[in-house]
């Protein structure tokens, strides 16, 4: 029987801690512990041979630590083959008795908060589980705290191995892991991942894990699985033991299986003896069937979205079409002005984000998994993954930290076959367009046809219709008063089938006025008709109201009614807003570093003022004014940085202005920015960036953790005449040196400038570096005088 | 034996004007920035989980350095730290991941937030450590020294690290420069007295 039948059919019971054991066997201190598989194999195979006798079903073989980072490639061929070897010798004579490949964490924390990156880990776990080369029954990815080295070490062993692969995470006493998923979410993206059971072990005891269980149970419909610690550790007599005893372990252990746990077995501080009670007691304990859950899960490295109750708001703004700025950005490469666009609409209340950066002239692959990157490391909003390109798909799908959600897949064939075997693999859920080849219905009952089929294509590949959300299609009623009731219509139906729906809404207002009255009822009455969630504009209050205000009226004649009602609005004329301040020039606004009214009294001034003159008289001369206090010493950072947001605000109401008019804001003073390889504070470069940005300058700023090759390449694209350079630590003030010789290598007409905690201006003159800048304000002085003089 | 603390935000004793000037005020601070700090401390109760882990040793000197938990140190600023001590306490301490979470957000919409929270953190870990040292370890407030001080190998962090399994304990890891993530995390060995002997198992 292979342990999947099993699985099936029974309870199986894991071994207890290897740890443990190991400490009471006086075996050599300061060695790493997989080293007693090839120096002191009899015991390694005595302690298996205890927790077999005792009645565990499967082993652990001794690999939790394993990996490149603690061995090199020979001796870890050699740790893992001889840990094997002791787990089938300790085999012989038992049937059924199966053995796992124990994969534990790291130790290291992957980025952007680490310096690991997820393919650099996705890389360490491949390698030991193509060493352990399928000898194992399973295996066991165990103690992880963290949801995205999760998703590295599942990934790996999915695509390198074909045994079942039993994922276990630990839960703190708030119930989340480390990094702060809880177990909602990492049940959606498990299953999604394809993980053949699912559950939590170490750092808590028995009764506490009991209290995380009901979520797997109500979420799960994977066997679920339990190994807690015996309790927390205390000194008696001075040694180490566990406060649960062996019977009070048992009996929690039946609970746990009462309350649908399949898989159990012990952590910490359990050793043979727990394991014997464990198996006495749930011997003759048939199992809780498992049964199928319908809730429809998206989910970040945080928690979990669910579809199906309150309407689920999927922010839009993140999209170059139709908005210029976005266009501008992605062109340019300026990822903070997307990932503030992301951050916004969090704030006005969105529960998703739609990502999309299709434009003809980028590298959508590229730009589309720089931006989910980026975008999970400032917001934890799940992500929804819009594009058209499965190159650009698959990579964003594989990096992202949850189970996100793909925009889309549609009736097409080929739509069908490229996209849902990746929505599998990377156990997506996936927005399904009602079009096919012939284009989009017409009628409802086709639109209802091109569903069903979708929901039935992706049933060949195993995607429940739980994880199909289904697009109804908003077409403009200024072009087909009909269209809008097709598009109810087919919600209606789709929502019958018990299935979710989404729409864009914001196509129903097309070529009318008004147009966020149009869709904000046009949205009240999708809802009323069943629609489950929106991709649309946080920003608009209208829509954030209806999104509250179902309106289940009859939506016969919604269009005919609502265009009679915009057009009549806008004819009798709305009168605009003013601005009122209190009595403050935007100056005073900047000065004080008051961004709101910055940007109101910004707004209103250019309606008569030349946005160059503005800059001129009002904003420039407040950013002047702080800035010498600051160098004075009257003024401190915080304020200098709130009076730079301020006029960052105030800027950005002038560049609307002059980028409708279509000439540029900057003054061609270009500059690269970056913290160095190893380095990933990068604090103190944001502030130097903002502070030149209103100094006009345009900043390509890198990021943190950047190795000088991309430092020095993007430095020759952009034609930088100056590279500004970061670094907080000693340790990685030598990556700041090469990457100022590599600059003077290959472009030695590019200066260098540095700053950061540990420099000074002697070792910026060690280093070779052309400029030292002791603060931020300097270092706009610096690239001042710099650029004067060179012009 | 390891033990593990977790000492809430609104139980620590942080000092606004130590936060202040880890973010660069050097005197008096204005009325907007003091009510920038008071809308980080809001936002940061909401989020830090400040905890720490630590496991005391025998302490014993020679010749060559100090020998603390089986390993030869050599560093005489660490010598002269410990000298009257016959056990220490190895300490790894840190509030969390969301502080590092939080300075990446705002460093896109609002730097001034993201420098007060980065100020204010580090406070919070200092303060964690205050209050471990005080009420744990019955020493001064400050009484700790960390890898990097003087002479002491900043290498040092990797044994504690190991040591505390503070990976699995609290999250604590090294980079490959050295560097602590979470950032705002602390490492750092604490004197301790004869009144704590018990617990040197």
């Amino acid at each position: 029987m292979t342990i999947k039948e099993k699985l099936s059919q029974e309870i199986i019971i894991f071994d207890g801690a290897m740890g443990t054991m190991l400490q009471a066997k006086n075996l050599p201190k300061d060695v790493l512990p997989e080293t007693y598989n090839i120096t002191h194999p009899e015991v390694i195979t005595d302690i298996h041979l205890e927790y077999l006798k005792a009645g565990a079903d499967v082993i652990s073989a001794n690999t939790f630590g394993a990996n490149l980072l603690k061995f090199s490639e020979e001796e870890l061929k050699s740790v893992i083959d001889s840990a094997i070897s002791c787990a089938e010798k300790a085999r012989e004579g038992f049937e059924d008795k199966y053995i796992a490949l124990d994969i534990g964490p790291l130790g290291r924390l992957l980025a952007p908060f680490g310096d690991l990156s997820f393919e650099e880990a996705y890389e360490i776990f491949a390698k030991t589980i193509k060493l352990a080369n399928d000898r194992t029954d399973l295996i066991i990815i165990e103690t992880m705290n963290d949801s995205f080295e999760t998703k590295a070490a599942v990934l790996a062993a999915k695509e390198n191995s074909s045994l079942p692969v039993f994922v276990s995470n630990v839960y703190d006493e708030k119930e989340k892991l480390m990094t702060g998923a809880d177990a909602k979410a990492m049940v959606a993206m498990l299953e999604g991942l394809g993980a053949d059971a699912i559950g939590l072990n170490c750092s808590l005891g028995p009764d506490k894990m009991l209290s995380i269980l009901p979520t797997f149970a109500e979420y799960c419909s994977t066997p679920i699985l339990i190994m807690p610690n015996a309790g927390l550790p205390k000194v008696v007599d001075g040694k180490t033991q566990f406060d649960v005893t062996e019977d009070e372990f048992a009996e929690c252990m039946e609970k746990a299986v009462d309350m649908g746990a399949r898989i159990v077995g012990g952590c910490c501080g359990t050793n043979p003896g727990y394991i014997k009670k464990l198996h006495s007691a749930l011997k003759k304990k048939p199992p809780k069937k498992i049964t199928q859950k319908k809730h429809t899960l998206v989910s970040s490295y945080t928690h979990a979205v669910e579809w199906g109750n309150a309407p689920i708001l999927i922010g839009e703004r993140i999209n170059p079409t139709g908005k210029s700025r976005v266009k501008e950005a992605f062109r340019n490469n300026d990822l903070s002005f997307i990932l503030s666009e992301g951050i916004y609409q969090q704030k006005a209340g969105a529960n998703m984000l739609d990502v999309n950066c299709g434009l003809p002239e980028i590298d959508e692959t590229e730009v589309l998994y720089n931006t989910v990157k980026a975008l999970q490391g400032v917001t934890d909003l799940p992500l929804v993954i819009d594009t058209a390109d499965t190159k650009a798909l698959e990579k964003a799908l594989r990096i992202y930290n949850g189970k996100p959600l793909i925009n889309s897949v549609n009736g097409k064939q080929q739509s069908l076959d490229s996209v849902l075997p990746l929505a599998k693999k990377y156990g997506a859920a996936v927005v399904a367009l009602t079009l096919d080849e012939k284009g989009i219905p017409e009628t409802a009952e086709e639109r209802i046809k091109i569903a069903e089929k979708i929901i039935a294509e992706a049933a060949k590949y195993g995607i429940d219709k739980k994880d199909i959300i289904v697009d109804a299609l908003t077409m403009a009623i200024s072009a087909d008063q009909n269209a809008a009731k097709v598009t109810l219509d087919t919600i209606k139906g789709v929502t019958a089938m018990g299935v979710n729906t989404v729409l864009g809404v914001s196509n129903i207002s097309f070529g009318l006025p008004l147009r966020d009255k149009v869709n904000s009822a046009f949205f009240a009455l999708a809802l009323g008709a069943g629609l489950k969630g929106a991709i649309m504009n946080p920003h608009s209050e209208l829509m954030m109201n209806a999104a509250q205000n179902p309106d289940s009226g009859s939506y016969d004649t919604f269009a005919e009614e609502i265009i009679e009602k915009v057009m009549c609005e806008q004819s009798t004329g709305t009168t605009a807003v003013s601005v009122k301040s209190d009595n403050l020039t935007l100056k005073e606004a900047v000065e004080a570093g008051l961004t709101e009214k910055a940007k109101a009294l910004a707004k209103s001034a250019l309606e008569n003022t030349e946005p160059l003159e503005l800059v001129k008289t009002e904003i420039i001369p407040a950013l002047d004014k702080v800035g010498e206090g600051f160098e004075k010493g009257t003024v401190y950072l915080p304020s200098l940085l709130m009076s730079a947001e301020a006029a960052k605000a105030a800027f950005a109401e002038v560049k609307a202005k002059i980028h409708i008019g279509g000439s540029k804001a900057t003054n061609g003073r270009r500059l690269v920015i970056a913290t160095v390889k190893g380095d990933i504070h990068d604090i103190g470069k944001n502030i130097v960036k903002l502070l030149l940005e209103n100094y006009g300058y345009e900043v390509v700023d890198l990021g943190k953790d950047v190795p000088t090759e991309v430092i020095v390449e993007n430095a020759i694209k952009y034609d930088v005449k100056m590279v500004l350079l970061s670094a907080l630590m000693t340790t990685t003030v030598v990556s700041m040196e090469e990457t100022i010789k590599a600059i003077k290598e290959r472009a030695p007409h590019i200066k260098t400038m540095v700053g950061g905690a540990v420099l000074s201006k002697e070792y910026a003159e060690i280093i070779n570096a052309d400029f030292y800048a002791k603060d931020a304000m300097q270092s706009v002085r610096l690239c001042d005088e710099y650029f004067e003089a060179i012009n | 034996m390891i033990i593990k603390k977790e000492i809430p935000f609104s139980e620590l004793n942080i000092k606004r004007s130590e936060a202040l000037r880890y973010a660069g005020v050097k005197g008096e601070a204005d009325e907007n920035t003091l009510k920038l700090y008071d809308k980080t401390f809001e936002l940061l109760k909401e989020n830090l989980k400040p905890k720490a882990v630590y496991k005391c040793v025998d302490v014993y000197c020679n010749d060559e350095g100090i020998i603390i938990d089986g390993d030869l140190i050599k560093s005489t600023g660490l010598k002269k730290f410990l000298k009257d001590s016959k056990g220490c306490a190895i300490l790894a301490a840190t509030v969390g991941i969301e502080a590092d979470r939080l300075i990446n957000r705002y460093s896109c919409v609002e730097p001034s937030l993201a420098l007060m929270i980065d100020a204010l953190s580090a406070a919070t870990v200092e303060a964690l450590c205050n209050k471990l040292c005080s009420k744990e370890f019955k020493v001064e407030e400050q009484c700790r020294f960390s890898p990097g001080y003087s002479d002491f190998p900043i290498d040092y962090q990797k044994r504690i690290i190991k040591a505390l399994s503070a990976e699995l304990n609290i999250g604590v890891t090294l980079n490959s420069s050295l560097l602590l993530s979470p950032s705002k995390s602390v490492t750092a060995i604490v004197p301790i007295k004869e009144c704590m002997k018990e617990c040197l198992k």
